[in-house]
């Protein structure tokens, strides 16, 4: 379980047909217990319980005599629409001495759906380690931190609560690793930059030239394409970033929503075991 | 239940159609009835002829190229499955499918000219290559099958062969022999192999370190499809930086990862380091660079790094764009990033310096370059595919310009289909494939390589030396540098490629041989296998965070990190157990790495590895039942595999195993069984009775002379018409076998004879090993054979309708055909069977003497005239016309090939050798008479110098004799298998009960004078190979002949009839010596002595006595000097340099 290790993970609602709904955000103290009720099983085998259900625990019966089964609970697999985004914050400590570290507040949140680029704020403690003479002078009187990261796809991850001795999973749609941007620094950097050119500019620039002018044609050979991750990035920076906000304290809401959801259905495998073995390998 | 029998059927149907491994198979085998008891521990080693029968020698050649025609070709036509024109953007032509030698509306394979006759035709064994395709033509979409694009050469053999699954009988009515291993090409009438290469291995990491100039480096070679790159991590006082070809200044590591957005130094520290504090404190150095070059972002360092590429592109970037694509795809070119993410590349630069760091830290934590785990073999398939996609690329590229340039015209007067331009580039790839073959220059534009001696031709000296140089392995490293390293014989080779095998001299150690059970790996595909690590517990890399990344074991898929794993152990058994339940392709090595904490999976292909019994609880898994089933021929090998007994293991994963060598070695802790000890001998070691007897180098020394004996080549072999070839008149089965001998067939195709061979001294002519014969055994066809050489003359057609012809022969008045054309028939062609003498004709060809002018215009009846161009006969020996053969070559030129056969016996002088590399020559032939012989009157036929044994230590030619004895005596073969054999105290025991010596020694009386030896003679059979070296190929001696064009002096080399070179040392001694006038006469007056005029007054040389210097004849002095020292002063004046020669008497008048 080493993802969660020392983590906040925060399951995030987020519906992206309807984008202008405010997203929801539950409470982080909800969250970790959560974590801990999902850490008997790891995400693998949690894709392998969501089509092995009645079969259940077959595959822990050599372990049983040092690890014996305590309870049996059933699963609840949700999956519809719910589109929950998992945020990794790197270099964040899970842990503030002894307690969990609080989920920091969050001013501003943006989402680039094509992309997939999360980007949110983060207001920064001005009354400590902060030289606010520092940010004023240097760095346009930067008061917030930007945490960034791209969502990757994952396949059979699943994001569990247990309520009532039920165990409820729902598919996660994306998970991104949060890793601080310093966006102020590149734009004082453009800045300078073009000052510089201005206040010195280039003895090349200066020197008269002969313009020769040619017409391209739309389709000329010789115009490439971007390709790869250069596309990506073009996409990336042409995309416009959708404005959310964040909501708190919706975990419980959440929580039933999914109860709701799954209520009254029940899963059967549509396979056997051995085709679903064959099926993996 | 129901499927497994089935399969047991269709294996006993196989058993019947696969005569050359029956006898192996047979219940009573080697006097062992089906009734006997099994036993393990020795009958395993029937696994191994099951083995070579599902494998065989070459299988590693056939798979390949199996593997290349019906998966890899595949893959390469989706990769480039697009041809769009830049004019038209509607275009498009797409290939759908790719076929070798079968179109997609029939069920069976094209008709392909058979193998033979293409060897016997000069033509190429090739099968078409069909590909489906879609396109456009105007507004519709166009489907065609199976266009041709080209011929692909076919490796005789596989399944795309027609000699694929084929019985004796077919081959038999194909002209090929069915020992006849296969895994070649036949290119133009020429077989050719494509020859192992070994490489290092691609896409993993290399830690090496030079502890002089204190550096470590990771490396790693980074090969896709369309790119070959290598990126280093190297330190530079004490700093780490990335380093690659096209980044013009190294980069501070900081920087590269900020560049991969990890930005924050404590990210950096945990990806790098993780919790070890002391690799902590050995990189927190590197944090620094980045923040004295003010780089804190992640664009800052894109920029930084984009501002030192130093790639040509035709399109511009901009410096940010540059650092983007720099650091998604040339740097570690195999992980290319697709999107914005760069956490893959981050995260294996980041274990490229963890392993530099802990390279740094503990200097013991570095890679073994030498090691076979770390080397990749590059096999036909593999060498072709990289060919063929150059070439399809070229040819999409040349197919595209043309269908540009037509769909450029403004307007057409018709819809333009692109199928009507594609056949005139087909014969591109056609050419390319054959030249390359043909040639052995591998060109690839793609990754601007050349590599030449690729492949070689088949040497049919002997069916060992074919089958020797199927298993060959060529190194990349150069023969010329003084490297004991790569040259050492690894310890990691054991059972992988054999000990004894390689060549002496300078490619001693670079070019190696593959065991009796290697296999080598095809590629596996890798998204199964990383989807099953995942459903086994491994943790996705992208959804662990940096801090716990080093906590657990890493789990490394082909090289790259794939994610973590907390139960190492347990997953690597589980991983297994699915592999031996055959739940995962058998192929697939798994091992772990507890230094590294790393798991490692490999599924690439060029893996070596090999078949070992799985022992589990101190038991070996493999029963008799099993085995019983097994000579029964209910299971096969592959049974075996799937029932989970024996399994594939490949070097790496051997180091995570304990093998035991004998069953009765196993214990609890042991995880594998050898299958038979001696296949860690190749095929030619293979040969060798009781190897293990013997000094190591003299086993080495049989390897290189086995391919040199003469012998069978094949059952085809009188069918055949090669260049040269070397035959036995009468050639034996080997009185001591090995186990190898009956797999490989040698006993069927032998190349030697056994000879009765006394150790003894005898006449004096028998020092430094020369041997004495027994005139006798010659005549009775003791080491007799015969050469066969062909000659080949095409009848040219020319442009002016003129062509070569054969003319008759010439009478003389009597009406007899002159001398030279005695063995010439009507036809103009010798007559099979006639002999024909040095300067006697056997093909007389004439050419038009026009030939190149212009062609008749009025086609008159001008007689054309001819000029005789008679192929004449020359040789010290006379030899006989065995076949002619008048066919039409590719090019529907008449070709015409002639076969001269010569039969030889043995003479003063010829090369014999015995399986232990004692080489010797024939010293003396002798009378029978004059021979020593024993009481049963038996006479030997070779009567070797027993100085022969202290110093080479051969033990095991003495125990061939005892065993041949032995044999001989019981009316058994026995055997000298490695590790093995027949038992030296029960050969004495045989010898006793008939009355002889235990120790193999009799008491002989000489034929001179009757008289019994003062000594025992040791005495009995040892197989004898007469080798290819003979007397007659070499013999030279010239009073005058032939002289150089250039420098008069007499030409060199037997070939040219050239003299005998008196050297610069022999030179020497006759200064030394003081005979000037002997000097005088060998290095000027029978060489190049030349009359000159020089000019007394100017010192330069005029002729006919005339200075046209000085214009006069006045001082003209004749004087004789060499023709070389003529033309050096004439040269020196060409360079403006006038040497002039100043004359004066030594003796006054």
């Amino acid at each position: 379980m080493s993802i969660d290790n020392k983590l906040f993970v925060t399951e995030e609602e987020e519906e992206d047909r309807t984008q202008d709904r405010a997203a929801d955000v539950e409470d982080e103290s909800n969250d970790v217990d959560m974590i801990e009720s999902e850490n008997g099983t790891s995400c693998a085998e949690g894709n392998r319980q969501r089509e092995n259900e009645e079969e259940g625990e077959n595959d822990d019966v050599e372990d049983e005599e040092d690890d014996p089964v305590v309870e049996e609970l059933p699963l609840y697999i949700s999956g519809n629409d719910e589109s929950l985004h998992v945020f990794q914050y790197a270099n964040r400590p899970r842990l503030v001495g002894r307690k969990p570290a609080e989920h920091p507040f969050i001013s501003a949140a943006r989402y680039k759906p094509k992309s997939c680029l999360w980007e949110i704020d983060i207001p920064l403690d001005d009354q400590s380690f902060y030289n606010k003479e520092k940010a004023e002078a240097d760095w346009n009187g930067v008061n917030i931190q930007t945490l960034k990261g791209v969502g990757v796809e994952n396949d059979g991850q699943y994001a569990a609560f247990v309520k009532d001795m039920q165990v409820y999973l729902v598919p996660v749609e994306r998970v991104a690793q949060l890793k601080p941007y310093f966006r102020y620094i590149d734009d004082v950097n453009v800045t300078r930059k073009q000052e510089d050119a201005k206040r010195n500019p280039n003895p090349s620039s200066q020197r008269a030239q002969v313009v020769t002018m040619s017409v391209k044609s739309v389709n000329d050979p010789s115009q490439n394409r971007l390709t790869g991750s250069l596309l990506a990035h073009k996409v990336a920076d042409e995309e416009a970033n959708l404005e959310l906000t964040w909501a708190e304290d919706t975990f419980e809401q959440f929580k039933d929503s999914v109860v709701k959801e799954t209520e009254g259905k029940i899963l059967i495998a549509s396979e056997k075991q051995e085709d679903y073995i064959d099926n993996l390998v | 239940m129901v499927d497994a029998t089935k399969r047991r059927k269709t294996h006993v149907h196989k058993h019947v159609k696969d005569e050359a491994f029956e006898d192996l198979l047979k219940p009573v085998y080697k006097g062992k009835k089906i009734t006997d008891e099994i036993n393990t521990a020795q009958d395993k080693w029937n696994l191994l002829p099951a083995f070579l029968k599902v494998k065989g020698l070459v299988k590693q050649h056939l798979d390949s190229f199996n593997y290349f025609v019906d998966t890899d070709l595949k893959k390469i036509i989706k990769a480039n499955q697009l041809i769009l024109s830049d004019v038209d953007p509607e275009f498009y032509l797409k290939y759908v499918d790719i076929r070798v030698g079968k179109k997609s509306s029939s069920s069976t394979k094209d008709y392909l000219t058979p193998p033979h006759e293409c060897r016997l035709r000069d033509m190429t064994y090739s099968a078409p290559i069909y590909v489906d395709i879609e396109y456009t033509r105007g507004r519709n979409i166009i489907m065609h099958k199976d266009v041709e694009i080209g011929r692909m050469p076919i490796m005789l053999r596989s399944n795309k062969c027609i000699l694929f699954d084929a019985d004796e009988s077919k081959m038999a009515k194909l002209n090929e022999c069915p020992l006849d291993p296969g895994g070649y090409f036949i290119v133009n009438g020429t077989e050719k192999v494509i020859l192992v290469q070994e490489q290092l291995s691609k896409n993993r990491i290399i830690v090496e370190a030079d502890e002089k100039k204190n550096i470590v480096q990771a490396s790693v070679t980074s090969s896709t499809h369309e790119r070959k790159s290598k990126t280093y991590v190297i330190t530079k006082n004490g700093k780490i930086y990335l380093k690659h070809n096209s980044i013009a200044e190294e980069i501070p590591i900081a920087v590269v990862l900020k560049a991969c957005g990890i930005l924050s130094d404590l990210e950096i520290m945990q990806l790098v380091c993780g919790n070890d504090s002391s690799y902590q404190d050995l990189f927190a150095v590197n944090l620094e660079e980045s923040s004295k070059l003010d780089i804190y972002t992640q664009q800052q360092a894109l920029e930084y790094i984009g501002a030192k590429v130093k790639t040509m592109r035709r399109q511009k970037l901009s410096i940010l764009q540059e650092g983007i694509e720099a650091i998604a795809t040339t740097v570690i070119a195999h992980l290319t990033v697709e999107a914005l993410d760069f956490r893959e590349k981050a995260l294996y630069i980041a274990m490229m310096t963890r392993r530099v760091v802990m390279a740094m830290y503990n200097p013991k934590m570095i890679d073994d370059r030498d090691y076979v785990g770390n080397k990749r073999l590059e096999l036909a398939g593999q060498l072709i595919s990289l060919l063929f996609e150059d070439l399809f690329k070229k040819f999409n590229n040349d197919f595209k310009l043309s269908i540009d340039k037509v769909l450029k015209k403004p307007n057409r007067a018709m819809e333009y289909d692109a199928l009507l331009s594609i056949n005139v580039h087909s014969n591109n790839i056609t050419s390319g494939l054959n030249r390359a073959i043909s040639t052995g220059n591998w060109s690839l534009k793609r990754f601007k390589m050349e590599r030449a001696g690729v492949t070689h031709v088949l040497s049919r000296l002997s069916y060992i030396s074919a089958l020797g140089m199927m298993t060959r392995i060529s190194s990349q490293f150069e023969k010329s540098r003084k490297v004991s390293g790569p040259r050492a014989l690894q310890p990691s080779q054991f059972g992988m490629l054999c000990t004894a095998d390689t060549p002496e001299g300078e490619a001693c150690g670079l070019v190696k041989n593959l065991a009796l059970m290697t296999h080598i790996t095809t590629d596996d595909e890798e998204e199964p296998i990383k989807k099953l690590c995942f459903v086994l517990g491994v943790e996705d890399i992208t959804l662990i965070d940096s801090a716990s990344l080093h906590l657990n074991y890493g789990v490394y898929l082909n090289g790259t990190l794939i994610g973590s794993i907390r139960l190492p152990i347990k997953f690597v058994t589980q991983f297994r157990d699915l592999r031996r339940t055959g739940k995962v392709s058998e192929f697939i090595s798994i091992y772990s790495n507890s230094h590294q904490m790393a798991v490692h999976i490999a599924t690439d292909g060029g893996r070596i590895c090999r078949p070992l019994i799985i022992v589990s609880d101190g038991q070996s898994l493999v029963k008799d039942t099993h085995l019983r089933q097994l000579l029964d021929g209910e299971l096969d090998f592959d049974d075996f595999l799937k029932l989970g007994l024996v399994e594939y293991l490949d070097v790496n994963e051997e180091n995570d195993s304990y093998i035991a060598l004998y069953e009765k070695d196993v214990i609890p802790s042991m995880t594998h069984l050898e299958i038979e000890p001696f296949t860690i001998l190749g095929a030619v070691a293979g040969l060798i009775p009781y190897p293990h007897h013997n000094q190591s180098p003299r086993n080495t020394y049989q390897c290189a002379m086995g391919k040199q004996a003469i012998g069978a080549i094949a059952y085809n072999q009188f069918k055949r018409i090669d260049t040269l070839l070397y035959l036995m008149t009468y050639p034996q089965e080997p009185m001591v076998k090995t186990k190898t001998i009956e797999l490989i067939d040698y006993d069927k195709l032998p190349a030697g004879q056994n000879a009765t061979v006394a150790v003894m001294s005898y006449s004096g002519y028998d020092i430094e090993d020369a041997l004495v014969l027994n005139k006798s055994s010659i005549d009775r066809g003791f080491g007799r054979c015969e050469t066969r050489r062909k000659t080949t003359t095409v009848l040219k057609r020319y442009a002016n309708h003129t062509q070569d012809i054969i003319g008759g022969m010439r009478v003389d008045e009597n009406g007899e055909p002159i001398w030279q054309h005695q063995s010439l028939g009507p036809d103009g062609l010798g007559e099979v069977g006639m002999r024909v003498k040095s300067g006697q004709i056997y093909i007389n060809k004439s050419v038009p003497t026009n030939s190149t002018d212009a062609p008749n215009p009025n086609n008159v009846n001008v007689q054309t005239q001819y000029r005789e161009t008679p192929v004449i006969y020359r040789g010290p020996e006379p030899s006989h016309i065995d076949q002619v053969m008048m066919s039409v070559s590719d090019n529907d030129q008449a070709l015409i090939k002639v076969l001269l056969r010569q039969s030889r016996r043995p003479e003063l002088g010829d090369k014999f050798s015995s399986r232990h590399g004692q080489k010797g020559v024939c010293g003396i032939i002798v009378k029978q008479e004059d021979m020593p012989f024993n009481d049963q009157g038996i006479v030997p036929d070779i009567i070797m110098n027993p100085h022969g044994f202290p110093s080479r230590m051969t033990v095991g030619k003495m125990i061939e004799l005892i065993s041949g004895k032995a044999g001989v005596l019981n009316g058994s073969l026995e055997y000298g298998t490695c590790f093995g054999g027949s038992k030296l105290e029960d050969m004495s025991k045989i010898l006793v009960d008939q009355g002889f010596s235990y120790s193999g020694k009799d008491m002989l009386y000489s034929g001179i004078t009757g008289e019994c030896l003062q000594a025992y003679i040791f005495f009995g059979p040892i197989y004898y190979q007469k080798l290819k070296h003979m007397v007659l190929d070499k013999m030279h001696a010239r009073a005058r002949g032939p002289r150089a064009v250039l420098t008069r002096q007499p030409t060199e080399g037997r070939s040219r009839d050239g003299g005998l070179r008196l050297g610069e040392m022999e030179r020497d001694c006759v200064i030394a010596y003081g005979a000037s006038q002997l000097l005088l006469e060998r290095l000027m007056i029978s060489s190049d002595a030349f009359e000159v005029d020089v000019c007394d007054k100017c010192g330069l040389m005029g002729y006919s006595g005339w200075c046209t210097t000085c214009k006069s004849a006045e001082n003209i002095i004749k004087m004789t000097i060499p023709y070389a020292a003529k033309l050096l002063f004439q040269e020196l004046l060409s360079m403006n340099i006038a040497p002039r020669l100043r004359l004066e008497d030594i003796f006054q008048q």
